[in-house]
C-alpha cells in the first residue's frame, strides 16, 4: 500500500473524469472536444510527472537515481533506478533467499559516489568478509548493533543515520516496524537523500508503508528448473532468484524478472522478463495478486485509515 | 644508595648509619630522608601513567594484595602490572617490548624486574621471586616462524618456574604464608600436590583463589590508571537540584568555560565527563566519548542531554537517586585532548556524503544513545576460521597511543589525498584503515552475508531416513524440526587450524541449496562427526 496521493500506474486515473485545467494544454487544441472517458496517454504521462514532480519537490537527492546493481533491474523501475532519498524493501520469505545479496548490491552503488553505508546488525550476523567480496569498502561500514530487545533504539539509530547527510545507504533487516517509524524514515531519507535498503519479511506484503520500491524476492523450486517458464533445467555454479515487483510509486508493478548470479563474478544479469505476471513463487507458498486492482485496493484502503485512523485499526483488528 | 652502603632494609637506623659510614662508595656521609609512603604512592601512579606508551592499561599491583610482614617494608606494592596482550606486535614481539620497556625505566632512572606471563597473578610472582626476573632468553631471541610455538613451549616452561618459587609469590596473607611454614609448605608445587577441599577447609578459599587466578581459571582485572583530565571545571552549588534543564545550565556553563580554554590552545577533547555528586549518595558520572576531538559546546551539550535523559528515565533505577535528591557538586572534565585539525573547504567539492564533520556528529549521537560497544566498524584479519576472519572495533573511545579513532583516521586521510585530486577523501574510506590484501581473498558467494555466532547443530538424513553418518552431503537436514532437502551442493572446503592456536578446528565447508530455495553454508566437523549450520547466503 502507498502514501496518500500516490499514483499507481493506470489505475487511479480511470475514475477520474476531470482532468485539471493545466493539464488539458496536452490535448488538441484546435477547438472543443466531446469529452473522453478514457484520458489519452499523452495526458496520463503529463499527470503522472507532475504529480512526480509535486511530489519529490522536498527530496534532497538532487534527482540522483541509484543503480540497483543489475542494469536488467533498473529498466524496470520508471527511474531507470531508485530515487536517492526513498526506501526500498526486499520481501522475503526467510534468510538465505538471497534478499540480502540483491540489496546489498543496491547498496554498494549508492556508496560509489562517498558516503557511509550504515549496517543495521541487531543479531550480530552480518560477516563483513562476504560484504567485501561483494565490493563493499569495509573503511567505508559503520555497523549499528543495538540491544536486540531494544527496538527503540533500533529505529532511532536507523532514522538518525537516514538523517545524516554522509550517510550513502542505511542496510539491514528489519522484521516489524510501524508506519509511524517507516514514515520518519522516508522524511529522514527525503532530507538527506540518503538510500534505506531494508530486508524484510515477506508476511508484510500488503500492509501499509511508504516505501517507494518493494521487491518480492522468491527462489526456483525444484520442480521448475525442469524447464518450466521457458527456462531450460540449471547447473553448475550459478545462483537463480526469482524478483517481482511488488510496489512501486509512479510506475506500474508487477513486473517480473528472474536474475543470474555469477557464482565467481558476482555479477547479476537478467535471464528472464515479464511485464506483468499474476502469480510469484515465494518460498514454499505462492501468494497470487491481481495487478490491476492491487494496488487501487491499496490507495483505497490507507486512504480509508488515514482518515478514519481509529476506524481502520479496528477493522484490521477484525 | 642504602644496599650500596651494606644496609639493609628493616635494619635499625644507628647500626645502617654505621655501616654507611665505614662504606667507600658514599665517603662516610650519609643522608637520612624519611620515608614517605604517600610520596612513593604518587611517584608510582606517575610512573604508571608514564607507561601509557608500553600498554593501553596499567594497572598499580594494590596494597591489600602484596603480604606485608611488619619487619618488611620492601614489600610495598612497588609494581605495575601492563596488559600487553595486544600491543606487543606493535614493538616486534616480547623481546622488543621488554627492550623498550628496559629502555624507559632506565631513563627514568629506576631499577626493575619484569616478567612476561599469562596471567598477572604469575607475572607478579615471577616478578617478584622468579630467577629470570628479566627473561633475558627473550631478549636476545630472533623472530622466527616459529615463534607461536616457542611462545607455547615458553608459556609451560613458566609454568614449572612459577611452581618452583615459595608460597608467598601467590600473593597470600602473612598469616597463611606461617601457617604453611609450620605445615612444611615452601614451594607453590607443594599447595598443588595438596587437595583442594583439604586446602579450603585450612586455609579458606584463600589459598585456591590465588591458584587460580595465577592459572587463568579465575579471570584478574586490571584497574587502570588514567592521567589526570588535561582540563577540568568544578562548581558547588549552595542548593541541590534536581531539575533538567538546571542541571543543564550548569553544565553548560563549566563545559563552556573549558571549550575557551581548550580553543585558545587548539586542542579538543576527545572524552567527556560530567560528575554529579550530593552528600551521602553515590556519585552519577556521565561519560561522552566522541569520534572526533572537540572544543565546540553545541557538539557536546545534546550527547550530555541524551544521557541525562537517560538516567533520569524510569528504566535508570539506582541510578537516578541521586537525580531525585539532588545534585550539588558538578565536576566536568576533558581527557584525551588532541590538537584539532583545521581544514580548509574545498572550493568545488559540495558532495555531502564526503562531510566528516556530519559523520562524526552522527557517531558521536549513535555512540553516545547506543553505547560506544554497539556502534562499531569492521576489521578484517587474516585467517581460515569465518570466526576469526573479522573483528568489530568501536569507532569511539578508542584510547591508543594516537588519541582516537579519529585520530587514527587523519593520517590516513591525509596519505589518501596526496593519492588523488579529485575530492577530499577519493577513496571514501575514512573510518578504518582495513589491509587491502585481505579484501580480495575471496570470491562472492564463497562466504555467506549472515554468519551464525554459533554454528547451530543440525541433524543430517539419510535416503532411507536414517541418521546419516558417512562424509557425504546428506539427502536432507533437520533443521528446527524443518526438514530441508539438499538440492545442490558445492564444496567441500576444508577449513582447519593449526595446532598452536588452540583446539584443534578441522571442518569440511559445503554449500547447500535446499529445496525451500535457501543458500545455507554447513559444515560437517571432522573431529566430532556432526553437522553444523554456519550461515546464511
Amino acid at each position: 500500500m502507498h502514501a496518500p496521493g500516490t499514483t499507481h500506474g493506470t489505475s487511479i486515473f480511470a475514475a477520474d473524469s476531470a482532468p485539471p485545467a493545466s493539464v488539458a494544454l496536452t490535448s488538441d487544441p484546435s477547438g472543443p472536444v466531446a469529452p473522453n472517458p478514457v484520458p489519452p496517454i499523452d495526458m496520463v504521462q503529463a499527470l503522472r510527472q507532475r504529480i512526480r514532480r509535486l511530489e519529490t519537490a522536498a527530496r534532497c537527492g538532487d534527482g540522483r537515481v541509484i543503480s540497483t546493481g543489475c542494469a536488467d533491474l533498473d529498466a524496470l523501475l520508471p527511474e531507470r533506478g531508485l530515487s536517492a532519498g526513498t526506501i526500498t524493501e526486499w520481501l522475503t520469505p526467510g534468510d538465505g533467499h538471497g534478499a540480502r545479496v540483491l540489496s546489498l548490491l543496491a547498496a554498494r552503488q549508492a556508496c560509489v559516489d562517498g558516503g557511509a553505508l550504515v549496517v543495521i546488525d541487531p543479531e550480530r550476523r552480518f560477516f563483513a568478509p562476504a560484504a567485501v567480496a561483494w565490493g563493499i569498502d569495509p573503511d567505508n561500514v559503520i555497523v549499528l548493533r543495538p540491544p536486540i530487545d531494544d527496538r527503540r533504539a533500533l529505529y532511532w539509530a536507523i532514522d538518525q543515520s537516514l538523517r545524516s547527510s554522509a550517510v550513502a545507504a542505511v542496510w539491514g533487516a528489519l522484521p516489524c516496524v510501524n508506519e509511524h517509524w517507516q514514515r520518519r524514515f522516508q522524511l529522514s531519507a527525503e532530507e538527506s537523500g540518503a538510500l534505506g535498503l531494508f530486508v524484510r519479511p515477506a508476511s508484510v506484503l500488503g500492509e501499509p508503508g511508504w516505501s517507494e520500491v518493494q521487491w518480492l524476492v522468491g527462489n526456483l523450486q525444484a520442480g521448475k528448473r525442469k524447464g518450466e517458464n521457458g527456462i531450460a533445467k540449471r547447473e553448475g555454479f550459478d545462483r537463480f532468484i526469482d524478483l517481482r515487483l511488488a510496489r512501486v510509486r509512479n510506475g506500474t508493478a508487477g513486473a517480473y524478472a528472474k536474475v543470474q548470479i555469477d557464482f565467481t563474478s558476482g555479477e547479476v544479469r537478467k535471464v528472464y522478463h515479464e511485464k506483468q505476471r499474476q502469480s510469484v513463487t515465494c518460498g514454499s507458498a505462492i501468494t497470487t495478486v491481481d495487478d490491476s486492482h492491487a494496488t487501487e485496493k491499496g490507495s483505497v484502503h490507507l486512504a480509508a485509515v488515514l482518515a478514519h485512523p481509529a476506524s481502520g485499526r479496528r477493522r484490521q483488528r477484525a | 644508595m642504602a644496599q650500596l652502603g651494606s644496609a639493609r632494609v628493616g635494619m635499625p637506623l644507628s647500626e645502617a648509619k654505621s655501616l654507611v659510614q665505614r662504606s667507600r662508595h658514599c665517603d662516610g656521609v650519609a643522608t637520612i630522608i624519611e620515608h614517605d609512603p604517600d610520596a612513593d604512592a604518587r611517584a608510582l601512579q606517575q610512573l604508571a601513567i608514564d607507561c601509557r606508551h608500553l600498554s593501553p592499561v596499567v594497572g598499580l599491583v594494590k596494597t591489600s594484595e602484596v603480604p606485608r610482614p611488619a619487619s618488611q617494608i620492601e614489600a610495598e606494592p612497588a609494581a605495575l602490572w601492563l596488559d600487553v596482550g595486544s600491543v606487543m606486535h606493535l614493538f616486534g614481539g616480547a623481546a622488543g617490548l621488554q627492550a623498550t620497556a628496559s629502555r624507559h625505566f632506565e631513563e627514568l632512572g629506576y631499577t626493575t624486574q619484569q616478567a612476561l606471563a599469562a596471567t598477572p597473578g604469575m607475572a607478579w610472582g615471577l616478578a617478584r621471586f622468579g630467577e629470570s626476573r628479566l627473561s633475558s632468553e627473550c631478549l636476545n631471541e630472533k623472530e622466527n616462524d616459529n615463534e607461536k610455538i616457542k611462545e607455547k613451549v615458553k608459556e609451560k616452561e613458566k609454568v614449572k618456574a612459577f611452581d618452583r618459587l615459595p608460597v608467598v609469590a601467590l600473593r597470600l596473607s602473612p598469616a597463611t604464608i606461617d601457617n604453611m611454614r609450620q605445615l612444611g609448605i615452601e614451594r607453590v608445587e607443594q599447595i598443588r600436590q595438596l587437595p583442594r577441599r583439604g586446602l579450603r577447609s585450612r586455609f579458606g578459599d584463600e589459598v585456591t583463589r590465588r591458584l587460580d587466578q595465577a592459572d587463568g581459571v579465575i579471570d584478574e582485572v586490571i584497574t587502570a590508571i588514567y592521567p589526570p583530565p588535561d582540563y577540568q571545571a568544578e562548581q558547588t552549588l549552595d542548593y541541590p537540584v534536581s531539575d533538567r534543564e538546571t542541571i543543564l545550565v550548569v553544565l553548560s556553563r563549566l563545559a563552556k568555560q573549558l571549550c575557551e580554554q581548550m580553543r585558545s590552545a587548539q586542542r579538543g577533547g576527545l572524552v567527556w565527563q560530567l560528575r554529579m555528586s550530593a552528600p551521602e549518595h553515590p556519585p552519577l558520572e556521565l561519560l561522552v566519548k566522541l569520534f572526533q576531538p572537540t572544543a565546540t559546546l553545541e557538539c557536546v551539550m545534546p550527547l550530555f542531554g541524551m544521557q541525562l535523559d537517560e538516567v533520569s528515565g524510569p528504566s535508570a533505577g539506582k541510578r537516578r537517586r541521586l537525580l531525585d535528591f539532588g545534585v550539588i557538586d558538578f565536576c566536568v572534565s576533558v581527557r584525551n585532548c588532541v590538537l584539532l585539525a583545521e581544514r580548509q573547504r574545498e572550493l568545488f567539492d559540495e558532495n555531502p556524503r564526503r562531510d566528516f564533520l556530519a559523520l562524526s556528529q552522527l557517531v558521536n549521537r549513535l555512540a553516545s544513545r547506543l553505547g560506544a560497544e554497539h556502534v562499531v566498524r569492521p576489521k578484517l584479519r587474516s585467517g581460515a576460521m569465518a570466526e576469526e576472519a573479522a573483528v568489530f572495533e568501536p569507532l569511539v573511545g578508542q584510547a591508543d597511543a594516537s588519541g582516537s579513532a579519529a585520530a587514527s583516521a587523519k593520517p590516513v586521510r591525509s596519505r589518501r589525498r596526496k593519492s588523488s585530486r579529485t575530492g577530499r577523501y577519493p577513496d571514501a574510506g575514512f573510518l578504518a584503515e582495513n589491509t587491502p590484501g585481505l579484501r580480495s581473498t575471496i570470491s562472492p558467494m564463497q562466504r555467506p552475508l549472515s554468519l551464525f555466532p554459533q554454528p547451530q547443530e543440525i541433524a543430517a538424513v539419510s535416503v532411507d531416513g536414517r541418521p546419516q553418518t558417512d562424509i557425504h552431503v546428506p539427502a536432507l537436514f533437520l533443521v528446527d524440526g524443518q526438514r530441508l532437502p539438499v538440492l545442490r551442493r558445492w564444496g567441500p572446503e576444508r577449513i582447519e587450524t593449526a595446532w598452536w592456536r588452540g583446539p584443534l578446528v578441522r571442518r569440511d565447508y559445503w554449500r547447500i541449496e535446499v529445496a525451500d530455495g535457501r543458500w545455507l553454508w554447513v559444515f560437517r566437523d571432522l573431529r566430532a562427526g556432526k553437522w553444523f549450520l554456519h550461515g546464511e547466503f
